[in-house]
């Protein structure tokens, strides 16, 4: 660890109801200036994406794997019925995808599973559901994976996407009512359902 | 140029998803980080935190068990006087306000929205080893302090009481950190933090 020590001394300034505690700069020798412009290390950075680069053979196969968890914990659904635990078991691959699809080289699954991920994550009754919607979801991914879409602008990608973000939100007004405009604001504007609230 | 020896710096990353893991491995490596632990969930990595004492740990939210944000606040309410401050980067897919509120308000010192890319998650690493920012204790919060400017003449039910002639501290955007760091080094006038204002 870098110059790290229990004895190290910090300090404390006490307020009515809070304090201030600035804590030993612990990290500051592993920072450096070097000649030339005040910008961060482009070149470490350029090494990060190349080091990121040398995996690229290996992303469609995680993909698949990642693909496979989904499909699994959909099967899951089929089999036990739509419940808060069948569903939680789906939440953790779609948000898996969502938040790993773009750097797999699969940006079109990011946003189907991001679609997905607000439907699952807001939905007041798991049990409502509406399982096509969930089907929908999920063979589309599959579908971007097998065909190896990994164009963002795809046309059928992006109209599937825009379909199936509308039917989400149209889903979480219809069951939210009211409480629908605590989340609208996290849809992007064009998809945002007009409520009285 | 700021440059920052990673040669130097011992990460854990915690993430459920053996592919992030790797992918986050991959960049620190590149980056020049050669003392890089894993592990697979909140509660594993707290005995891998434990064990390894690392300098900066980069850990996703969602995980089974024991997420993220409690993770974060169990080395926040630790009574080690090391390891609390230790900075904590959160790396997510959870990218609505509510979430980074809520991981602000748990105690991480930066957020980091899934998809990683190279230059985000240097720039993160840069802001916590360049001018870590003071911490804030009350009743009901210890972590980075969660205002990023201080507004002397804010007088809304959530302002500090008692710091009337406090110190105002602003911490500037990363870019002009860079700045203010450069002209420190150059003029070498010592015991100034960078971005602060008195």
């Amino acid at each position: 660890m870098a110059n790290q020590q229990d004895g190290e001394k910090l300090s404390e300034k006490r307020f009515d109801d809070h304090s201030v505690i600035v804590p030993p700069h612990r990290l500051k020798h592993v920072v450096t200036h070097a000649q030339g412009p005040t910008t961060i290390d482009m070149t470490a950075v350029a090494r990060a994406e190349a080091a990121l680069a040398e995996l690229k053979d290996e992303f469609s196969i995680w993909m698949k794997d990642e693909c496979q968890r989904l499909d699994t914990a959909r099967r899951a659904i089929h089999d036990k019925g739509l419940d808060r635990a069948t569903v939680e078991r789906l939440v953790l691959p779609a948000h898996d995808i969502k938040g790993g699809a773009t750097t797999l080289g699969y940006p079109l699954a990011e946003r189907i599973a991001t679609s997905l991920c607000r439907l699952l994550h807001h939905a007041p009754e798991a049990s409502r559901i509406p399982m096509a919607l969930i089907d929908h979801h999920v063979d589309t991914i599959k579908a971007i994976v097998r065909d190896e879409v990994v164009s963002p602008v795809n046309p059928y990608g992006m109209e599937i996407a825009e379909q199936l973000s509308i039917l989400v939100e149209k889903y979480l007004a219809e069951e939210l009512k009211d409480g629908y405009a605590e989340i609208a604001g996290d849809a992007a504007p064009r998809l945002r359902i007009k409520t009285n609230a | 140029m700021i440059r920052i020896d990673f040669n130097r710096l011992k990460f854990l990353v915690i993430d459920d998803n053996a592919h992030m893991r790797r992918i986050v491995r991959q960049l620190l490596h590149g980056f020049g980080s050669r003392e890089i632990f894993e592990a697979e969930d909140g509660a594993s990595g707290l005995e891998m935190f434990s064990a390894q004492k690392p300098d900066i740990v980069i850990t996703d939210w969602a995980m089974p068990v024991y997420d993220g944000i409690e993770f974060t606040k169990t080395v926040r309410n630790s009574n080690s006087p090391v390891t609390r401050f230790v900075p904590i980067i959160m790396l997510s897919g959870h990218s609505e306000k509510r979430s980074v509120m809520e991981a602000r308000d748990a105690g991480v010192t930066e957020f980091l929205t899934k998809p990683v890319a190279a230059k985000s998650l240097y720039e993160r690493i840069l802001s916590v080893t360049l001018a870590p920012r003071p911490f804030i204790k009350t009743k009901t919060y210890f972590g980075p302090d969660r205002r990023r400017t201080t507004n002397a003449k804010y007088t809304g039910p959530e302002r500090r009481k008692g710091n009337e002639d406090a110190e105002i501290i602003e911490v500037a955007p990363l870019d002009n950190r860079l700045q203010a760091q450069r002209k420190q080094a150059d003029s070498s006038t010592a015991g100034q933090r960078p971005g602060t204002a008195a």
